[in-house]
């Protein structure tokens, strides 16, 4: 029988990325004033989070020197206009540093659970954006934190499949449009780890002269992994008629205990073993999550430094978290050709991708 | 398995541990070469992946006395280092037996060990500072094992240090009389077999990662280890 083996094709490269935050930066402790906390363990969460400052759309507070007790609609809209201020940021920032304009693009997906918009973000911001009409779109909404790694997925296969197709992503996360005030241990977990803010990435097999001292690095792979007994741990629910996220408190050791899993599959692909990998890329979950990922993979604190840095000056910045991880690599400008990458997202399923790249 | 010309290997299923000797044809322990580092770096390749949770046993760390200078390039430092660094987070244990001198690279390995064993004809010496060098990350670790005052006196004045002196400053655990060493190394081994050695590697973690870490972060650190120590 003659079997046709196709040639190798390229593989789909990272070309550049743009991220944007709002406006307003918040310490810790200004959170504690403005919302007037005063109750001694949930200012300990605040205070114990390993987070300096986050970016946040918050309202200015009222006369009184209270926060105004914003509506679940003004909360959704609040999520529209900050996803769309920070999201074409980000995109027009991704975008130049890869030598392209909006029209370029043939394929465009958004990650965002933060609120629910129909027409969805991608169409709202490809008018916006001035991409063409013939733009192929998806949203990845409910995912949550892992989001990030599923949509580099989705556009990866794409412009694999159209090797002449330059794909874009963008996560738009504004988690202050899931704040519940309640006085709950959970909620103020919650409250005291989540930023706003939005990363885009161009994925394309067509290398352009980009912008960037750095070579873009080819995406090899993807693996993913759910833990189904902890379906529940991280999910949003319906309190005071607004979204809110749930975060069980065991979810980082649950993360621990499974990671090497998937990253090992992923590594076994190709041959490789964890310490081929010069640079991680891990998702911002919080302090216990990058602790048990640290220790279950025996990787050092120095391994995880953009993922803690970006933590301590944006928070868990949801799907785009590991992005901004990525830029922060980028701008310490430490990356040789060949190394290798291991993205790393996590999220509610429990749910563990990763990806890998090689620069 | 592969084959090594510096490097002689056996193996042992001991009860319920798996020991690896490691015999190291290297007497000329004051120089590195790019085929001994790369055989090291086999080694531990093949520790990690085809023997994690052994007990991995170097015996006659013995430095040849009265070496002559020589120099060591600065790549083959950092290779050294990342040797060492990965003996020291290896997911086992692991004991350096000596039985005489032990010095330059010997005695860096010596320091990354989980146990050391020497017997009284055992002595230990530090000369790098005084040949116009430094000890490698030794410095590092020896302030570190047995305190400033303790490093400073071994790697400054390069005195050589009796095993019995070695003992009381804590640079080895045990000393016995040379007909006693297989003894008490198979007692160590024995004591070994009952540990839960994936349980030993993140205590051997957190400790070296105790004194750079404030308490904020050393608890999550605790946390996390145990997370992965306790059963489902």
């Amino acid at each position: 029988m003659n079997i046709f083996v196709p040639p190798p094709s390229p593989k789909p490269r990272l070309l550049a990325i743009g991220t944007a935050n709002p406006p307003k930066r918040y310490t810790q402790s200004d959170m504690l004033k403005l919302f007037q906390i005063e109750d001694r363990k949930i200012r300990k969460v605040f205070t114990n989070s390993h987070i300096a400052s986050r970016y946040l759309c918050l309202p200015e507070p009222d006369a009184n020197g209270k926060m105004p007790d914003e509506t679940p609609e003004a909360l959704l809209q609040k999520h529209k206009d900050a996803a769309l201020d920070i999201g074409k940021q980000a995109i027009a920032k991704a975008l130049h540093k890869a030598n392209l304009i909006p029209k370029d693009i043939d394929y465009f997906v958004v990650a965002s659970t933060t609120g629910l918009l129909c027409p969805a973000l991608t169409a709202l911001l490809a008018g916006a954006m001035g991409m063409r009409p013939d733009v192929q779109r998806a949203d990845i909404v409910g995912m949550g934190c892992h989001a990030g790694l599923n949509m580099m997925q989705s556009v990866v296969n794409h412009c694999a499949m159209n090797p002449s197709a330059v794909g874009l992503m963008l996560s738009a996360e504004i988690c202050s449009a899931m704040y519940v005030m309640d006085g709950t241990i959970n909620a103020a977990i919650v409250n005291s780890l989540f930023g706003d803010g939005a990363a885009a990435a161009v994925i394309s097999t067509q290398v352009p002269r980009v912008n960037s001292p750095c070579i873009p690095p080819e995406i090899l792979g993807f693996s993913s992994y759910m833990i189904p007994e902890t379906l529940g741990a991280m999910r949003i629910e319906m309190q005071q008629d607004k979204f809110a996220f749930w975060l069980e408190k065991q979810v980082p050791y649950v993360l621990g205990r499974h990671v090497r899993k998937p990253v090992d599959d992923l590594l076994n692909k190709f041959g490789l073993k964890r310490r081929d990998i010069s640079h991680w890329i891990i998702h911002s979950g919080g302090r216990k999550v990058i602790d048990s990922i640290k220790y279950a993979l025996n990787i050092t604190e120095h391994d995880v430094r953009h993922t803690t840095h970006i933590l301590r000056h944006y928070g868990n910045v949801s799907s785009g978290s590991f992005l901004f991880s990525y830029q922060n690599l980028l701008a310490e400008s430490s990356v040789s050709k060949d190394d290798f990458m291991l993205m790393m997202t996590m999220g509610p399923g429990a749910t563990i991708e990763c990806g890998l790249s090689r620069f | 398995m592969l084959e090594y010309k510096h490097i002689k290997l056996t193996e042992e299923a001991d009860g319920k541990v798996h020991v690896v000797g490691v015999r190291l044809a290297w007497p000329v322990a004051h120089a590195l070469t790019q085929a001994l580092l790369s055989e090291l770096g086999q080694l531990m390749n093949y520790l990690e992946d085809e023997r994690p949770n052994s007990l991995v046993i170097f015996y006659d760390l013995e430095t040849q006395d009265q070496l002559v200078d020589t120099q060591t390039h600065m790549d083959h430092w950092h290779k050294w280092e990342s040797f060492l660094r990965r003996l020291e987070n290896y997911q086992g244990a692991s004991i350096a037996c000596i039985n005489g001198l032990c010095s330059y690279f010997h005695l860096q390995l010596l320091l990354v060990c989980d146990y050391r064993i020497a017997t009284e004809q055992a002595s230990f010496q530090m000369p790098e500072i005084s040949k116009g060098y430094l000890p490698g990350m030794a410095l590092f670790r020896l302030a570190k094992y047995l305190g400033l005052g303790v490093a400073r006196n071994l790697s400054f004045t390069g005195r050589r240090w009796s095993a019995q002196e070695a003992l009381e400053k804590g640079l080895v655990d045990y000393q016995y009389p040379v007909a006693e060493l297989d003894s008490a190394l198979e007692k160590t081994k024995m004591n070994l077999s009952t540990q839960n050695l994936e349980v030993l590697h993140y205590a051997r973690r957190l400790l070296n990662e105790s004194f750079a870490t404030p308490y904020e972060q050393a608890i999550g650190n605790f946390l996390a280890a145990q997370n992965l120590c306790l059963p489902d």
